[in-house]
């Protein structure tokens, strides 16, 4: 008796239990699961009421609206004209007080529009120069309803003319206002056909771009490719979004440049510009632009006196916010830089280690071949073991190659560094005089570096066994001369060889590791790391290096170090 | 007799795999870049290439466009290292019968075996497994 008892009490909560559950996860469709069965026992009015109620709470869930359409569908089928015309008035009048989302709202205009097409269109035909004043006051009655469908009425049965485009466009603006964006898009390319100002054609673009949806300005790009051309700022402020959206890069930073071109002496112009620099993660112009606004402001600062110190204040923080974004994108851009570094020098290990095992293990198994096809492998031995030794000798070379980078008995000095070029020649003198190649140090005499002096003539050395490799091929004449300049207190060094210079395709790949255009199995290197370990150890002494493309007679690299040293020192 | 050219720029990997070769009884010739390698192979008719990928001058993968202009169904091995299965299928694309790796899993005999599967099918071993499993063969 008890036992059954407890068992009927368990079996009720858990139905309701489910029950709770099931409500609570429809918060929603509990209205139309009631407006349904109200619906089924034939209170129509009830069911309907029911479902106004549900279309205040769907909100931008515009996808449940299609139950409403549907249920409207049967209900003006089955309800009489009365019903009917009680339920429109309820919902025009919630519409008016504002109680549907803005996109239910369009939902709502496009399904009940032609219900009482009498009424609706009835004071429409209004002169164009009265349309304004007609909006607004309807705006203050209260009566938005009225204008959705004078807007909708307008676009589909006014006469779209070269009269009209005043009209028109005004009413475009109203439509994006009431974000009715895909009625606007019809209504712009009715403007469009008369009249391709540089306002009209924003308007398509902007339009296009807040519904996500470029189809509209495809086609207007296709029938006018000159829109590249359009030099005002509002058509390419549009054309960045669209090119940023469709992922061309070309014309994206021609846009880009235009604007700079165009409109570098406005401040607000050249602030959008950042903007689109740190949205686009092109860093240096984003700081650079960053400083251009800064001497703008002075200068609009020193015009308006002590305007506003308030503003000042904002602006400065702004200021902090502009900073903090750079440095998380620069720290970014870093890390995956590093990470592709990491993934390019592990690749190129696997490869220079893999080679010599590679010929290590086929030297012993054709040795081992041999002698089970009993050939007499005397005479190989000797052979085979002094072509292995010569293969670890060639690990030993890869591994020496990076102590420059991974040695931690670097020994730190303040050193003039002018020296230590000159030094760097003159012990490669003889090799440089067998190669035919003269060579010339130019320019400063003193600049002091703090740091490992050995490290920095490493950098000198591989830029000369670069150099000399590319020379060894060169018919005729064959130089190298650097010149060292002081500028704004950074050393500038021109390193330059007068061989066939850098290919353009090159560029990028020759500070990588393990980058080489040269034979692998020479004994003077080219594993590729020559520039690579240039490039770090330049980097520790937080010095730049790249090369001149400007430079026409040859390679050209150009080489900055900040005055002070080796930030690891 | 079966003619094989090895492009390699590698004289430490192609000499061993030339020897061998000739243990085998093919005749072999080595091209230390892609340039020399077309070369010689448009001279002479080859059976089986043995390409590698990373090279001076032109890449392996040039150096295939080429040999297939020439010639959709000479046989091609290609070399390579570890991670470049990207690389390898869209080779795939442009036409090879295998590839072999090289570094630690380098096997001289694993490379003759390929090579001997690709021009001789039915070599003396196979053809003695055939016939002595002749017994084996249900009766028609």
């Amino acid at each position: 008796m008890e036992n059954k008892r407890q068992s009927i009490k368990s079996e009720v909560s858990d139905q309701t239990i489910e029950m709770i559950d099931v409500f609570k996860n429809l918060s929603v469709s509990s209205y139309m699961m009631f407006g349904e069965y109200l619906f089924l026992q034939g209170k129509f009015t009830d069911a309907a009421k029911i479902y106004v109620q549900f279309l205040t709470q769907i909100k931008d869930k515009v996808h449940h609206f299609k139950a409403f359409a549907d249920f409207w569908k049967k209900f003006s089928e089955h309800a009489d004209k009365d019903e009917v015309r009680k339920i429109y008035d309820e919902i025009v009048n919630r519409f008016n007080n504002d109680e549907f989302s803005a996109s239910v709202k369009r939902e709502i205009l496009f399904l009940l529009y032609n219900v009482f097409p009498d009424e609706t269109g009835k004071d429409f035909l209004i002169e164009h120069s009265r349309i304004s004043q007609w909006i607004r006051q309807k705006d203050k009655d209260k009566k938005t309803w009225d204008v959705y469908c004078m807007l909708l009425w307008q676009e589909k049965h006014a006469v779209h003319s070269r009269e009209s485009v005043q009209k028109d466009k005004y009413l475009v603006s109203v439509m994006e206002k009431y974000e009715l964006y895909a009625l606007a898009i019809k209504m712009i390319e009715h403007v469009l056909r008369y009249d391709k100002d540089e306002v009209a054609v924003r308007t398509l673009f902007r339009l296009c771009r807040k519904v996500n949806d470029y189809s509209k300005a495809d086609i207007y790009v296709a029938e006018h490719p000159d829109i590249e051309k359009r030099t005002g700022f509002n058509i390419q402020y549009e054309l960045v979004y669209y090119y940023l959206e469709k992922g061309d890069e070309t014309k994206l930073m021609r846009t880009l440049k235009n604007i700079k071109a165009n409109a570098e002496s406005s401040l607000p112009i050249s602030r959008t510009l950042q903007n689109f620099y740190v949205k686009i993660g092109m860093i240096d112009e984003a700081v650079a632009m960053r400083g251009h606004i800064s001497r703008l402001e002075q200068r609009a600062g020193r015009l308006g006196a002590d305007k506003k110190v308030k503003g000042l204040e904002e602006e400065r923080e702004t200021d902090d916010f502009f900073w903090d974004t750079i440095k998380d994108m620069v720290s970014e851009q870093e890390h995956n830089r590093q990470l592709i570094a990491i993934k390019e020098m592990l690749k190129g290990f696997s490869h220079e280690l893999g080679q010599p095992i590679t010929n290590i293990r086929y030297g012993i198994q054709l040795y081992q071949m041999k002698m089970e096809c009993g050939l007499d492998t005397r005479e190989n031995l000797s052979e085979l073991l002094n072509n292995i030794l010569g293969q670890t000798i060639r690990v030993k070379r890869l591994l020496t190659r990076f102590a420059p980078i991974v040695s931690s008995k670097s020994v730190n000095t303040q050193f003039n560094c002018i020296e230590h070029i000159k030094n760097a020649f003159s012990d490669m003198r003889a090799w440089l005089e067998s190669a035919g190649i003269k060579y010339k140090v130019e320019g400063i005499e003193s600049f002091i570096l703090y740091g490992d002096s050995v490290q920095f003539e490493q950098v000198i050395y591989n830029l000369i066994s670069n150099a000399v490799d590319e020379l060894k091929e060169k018919e005729g004449k064959r130089s190298i001369n650097v010149i060292c300049k002081e500028h704004e207190g950074n050393l500038v060094l021109h390193f330059r060889d007068n061989g066939k210079g850098v290919p353009e395709d090159n560029l990028n790949k020759i500070f990588t590791p393990f980058f080489s255009t040269k034979d692998k199995e020479r004994s003077d290197g080219g594993e590729g790391l020559g520039l690579y370990i240039v490039w770090n150890i330049l980097k520790m002494y937080k010095g730049k290096i790249r090369v001149n493309q400007a430079y026409k007679d040859g390679a050209e690299f150009l080489i900055q170090i900040p005055a002070g040293g080796n930030d690891n020192a | 007799m079966h003619k094989i050219l090895i492009i390699e720029d590698e004289i430490n990997t192609a000499m061993p795999v030339k020897e061998a070769l000739e243990l085998c009884g093919y005749s072999a010739d080595i091209a230390r870049d892609g340039e020399a390698g077309l070369e010689l192979f448009r001279e002479k008719e080859y059976d089986l290439v043995l390409l590698d990928l990373k090279m001076p001058k032109m890449t392996g993968e040039e150096v295939l466009k080429k040999i297939r202009e020439k010639d959709p169904y000479v046989y091609v091995i290609v070399y390579t290292n570890y991670g470049e299965f990207t690389e390898i299928k869209s080779l795939t694309n442009v036409g090879i019968d295998g590839y072999i790796n090289k570094g630690p899993d380098a096997e001289l005999q694993e490379l003759l075996n390929m090579i001997q599967n690709k021009l001789n099918p039915l070599n003396d071993e196979m053809v003695k497994k055939l016939i002595d499993g002749i017994d084996d063969w249900p009766m028609v």
